[in-house]
């Protein structure tokens, strides 16, 4: 009952929201290509695991174990699907390798070597599935820059996370992506005049202090947003230099009919018996539904946000902030196994509509 | 509060006209109110005072021992421009220390006199027109909450969107709306039935908001979607968006009393944009000589100076409104967060 009143308040409020779809800057990558920017973050982050974990022995921390599983249960299926289209066998060797980078880790046998070898198929991958011409192009950059800077673990997340959750190998992931982030700012500060790519340098360089070594400080305590106010400022001043918008949830309405189109095009690919495929295209929903769509709604529509949210957990195992503090306080419930994927797809589908609904499509 | 019109107002209906008869009975000419400019500094954990007539820092005001930990933020003045508050929490919002609370500062001794317990990590305050009420934003608990601004008791709590952050009383003391960053909704509270009355979606991480000088018409700045959102309060409704530009990080918003403008800081650009609220179009934008992120802004209640807090050059801009131009740079505490201007009536 409770739901329904919000969501019927919801509903009747939006009708006067007036979208704010400003066309400031001439490229919105998240829309424009969502499944090249999903592939290509899914990507980043399997070098952003391995660049944390390479920097310590065997044997490993389960903590930073928890780095490693996430490739193998997370990261790849953000991009397999389509590249076992492109290249089955190198496909199966890059899942081998994860595998047997895996089991070195597990038996705390020297990791380095399977540490290069994912991370050059990886980066074949890469070469192989995005084009040559996007990767160049600043849009892609920035938005990967936003993703590294702002999704899970990310540098903003990460610190958050490692201090408010208690979790130290958060904050070597943070680390990582922060290398990772001034690897692609270095490609995009030619487009930057000298004022700008100084703003920009001071930011890092306040990232730089905040995260002064893989290794996390012992004890980790401070305020949790420090990472935060630096970093947002970083994308604001990068938008202007790649002509891009990176904050894809400024108008949460046209997000959330851009997710509808591209969870349709999973649907259609888990009902060919393209599961993978499908997979990926849920994981680029996801991503988005978690860091730009789930408060809202879960605030103001909680019933269609607790179906959408759900779905997305048990299909990819993303989750939002809220749903994360809640897990913290249940002791982590289980992931639920979806016995039927494409149902799971179609159902997810549903919620988004319903989605673009409450925001006033 | 950042509405100086209702503050000059009881000044010239209470102690004001008290001054002025006793100038009247002694012969002397009517003292001239002085005002005090309170900058709230994050990092250093203490609060600037400036004389805003010399520009000079005049104290400084330690609000913990423990900077780097614990960080004032959000202020708000009383009715009579005597009482300035300060809402003061932890960086970590997890922590429910005795540091989550609001503080109640004289503006004539700069002392504090009262402080009360405002656990939830207050991030912003706002005053009741009639003085009696203080009411908070409490960010890591997505609550709302009133406060007997004497005793300090909680009179209410209401659950608003996720990261509250900025809140105000309306002038005619019946509503209160609540900003939420992560949610990006003001909760609109009715202060006298202490009722949610609705929840409005505006811009994309809304900080701060405030009434217009009638109160007709309330203002939500959004620091991602770079929009200040126009809500008319009859129907609680989004009637217009100010787009200040993507870049433009807008953060608080000061009223003018004397006219129909406001001043919204634009903490991305580093600039201060002048809106006129009859056409709602920014009819100017102040950026020369102007400090580094301006978050927080405050007006005195003549109308005649604007002062900016500025986060990353540490510092106050004073902007003389006549010209819309910056005159001077005062050096404040780290990360220079809010401004509040106190008054004392009749000067010192």
């Amino acid at each position: 009952m409770v739901s329904r009143l919000f969501r019927g308040t919801a509903v009747s409020l939006v009708v006067a929201f007036i979208a704010t779809a400003f066309a400031q800057y001439g490229y919105q990558p998240f829309f424009e290509q969502p499944l090249i920017q999903s592939r290509a973050y899914g990507m980043e982050l399997i070098l952003v695991r391995l660049r944390a974990i390479d920097q310590f022995d065997a044997p490993l921390d389960d903590d930073l174990m928890e780095l490693i599983e996430l490739i193998g249960e997370s990261d790849v299926n953000r991009f397999i699907g389509t590249l076992r289209a492109a290249d089955p066998e190198l496909a199966d060797e890059l899942l081998d390798e994860i595998e047997e980078l895996e089991e070195k880790a597990e038996e705390g046998r020297n990791h380095h070597g399977s540490v290069r070898e994912v991370r050059e198929l990886t980066e074949r991958a890469y070469d192989l599935i995005i084009p040559s011409q996007v990767r160049k192009s600043p849009a892609f950059l920035a938005a990967l820059i936003a993703d590294l800077t702002l999704g899970e673990g990310g540098i903003a997340e990460g610190y958050e996370e490692a201090i408010g959750d208690e979790e130290p190998f958060l904050f070597t992931g943070g680390w990582s992506s922060l290398q990772s982030v001034k690897e692609l700012w270095s490609q995009l500060t030619i487009y930057a005049t000298p004022a700008q790519a100084a703003d920009v340098n001071e930011m890092l360089a306040q990232l730089d202090d905040i995260y002064f070594s893989p290794e996390p400080p012992e004890p980790l305590v401070g305020n949790p947003e420090e990472a935060e106010a630096p970093a947002q400022r970083m994308l604001g001043l990068i938008e202007p230099i790649a002509d891009a918008e990176v904050f894809a949830g400024r108008d949460m309405q046209a997000l959330a009919v851009s997710l509808v189109a591209t969870q349709a095009q999973a649907c259609r690919a888990y009902d060919a018996g393209n599961d993978e495929v499908g997979l990926e295209g849920v994981y680029a929903v996801g991503e988005m539904y978690a860091r730009y769509l789930a408060g809202f709604l879960g605030f103001m529509a909680p019933d269609v946000h607790e179906e959408a949210a759900e779905t997305i957990y048990a299909l990819t195992g993303i989750q939002d902030e809220g749903a994360e503090d809640e897990e913290d306080e249940d002791d982590e419930d289980e992931r639920p196994e979806v016995a039927d994927p494409a149902g799971a797809c179609r159902e997810l589908l549903e919620a988004l509509e319903e989605a673009v609904e409450v925001l006033g499509g | 509060m950042k509405h100086p019109k209702r503050l000059a107002a009881a000044i010239r209906a209470g102690s004001l006209s008290l001054i002025a008869g006793l100038s009247l009975v002694a012969g002397t000419a009517l003292a001239q109110d002085s005002y005090r400019l309170y900058v709230a500094n994050e990092f250093s954990a203490d609060i600037t005072v400036i004389d805003t007539a010399s520009g000079e820092v005049i104290d400084t005001l330690a609000i913990s021992g423990r900077p780097g930990e614990v960080r004032p933020r959000g202020m708000a003045v009383s009715p009579d421009g005597t009482i300035v508050y300060a809402s003061v929490s932890d960086f970590n919002p997890i922590l429910e220390t005795p540091e989550d609370k609001i503080l109640a500062i004289d503006v004539r001794t700069n002392e504090i006199v009262r402080e009360f317990r405002a656990g939830g990590n207050p991030e912003r305050v706002a005053v009741s027109p009639d003085g009696t009420q203080v009411w908070a934003a409490l960010e890591a608990i997505a609550q709302g909450a009133g406060y007997d601004a004497i005793t300090g008791e909680q009179l209410a709590t209401f659950r608003v969107g996720v990261e509250a952050e900025g809140v105000a009383v309306s002038p005619d003391g019946k509503w209160v709306y609540i900003t939420a960053e992560a949610t990006h909704t003001v909760t609109v509270v009715d202060r006298e039935a202490l009722k949610v009355v609705t929840h409005v979606l505006v811009g994309n991480r809304p900080r701060v908001v405030e009434f217009s000088n009638d109160g007709s018409r309330a203002y939500v700045t959004a620091e991602i979607g770079g929009t200040v959102s126009v809500i008319d309060t009859s129907t609680h409704k989004v009637i217009d968006t100010i787009n200040l530009g993507l870049d433009s990080r807008p953060v608080e918003i000061a009223v003018d009393p004397t006219s129909s403008l406001i001043y919204v800081a634009g903490g991305g650009t580093s600039a201060v944009y002048v809106i006129d609220t009859t056409t709602n179009q920014i009819v100017n934008t102040i950026k020369e000589n102007m400090g580094r992120r301006p978050w927080g802004i405050a007006i005195t209640p003549d109308g005649k100076t604007v002062f900016t807090a500025n986060g990353l050059s540490d510092s106050v801009s004073v902007i003389d409104t006549a010209c819309g131009c910056v005159v001077k740079n005062i050096p404040a505490g780290r990360g220079a967060h809010s401004a509040e201007i106190g008054v004392i009536p009749g000067g010192l």
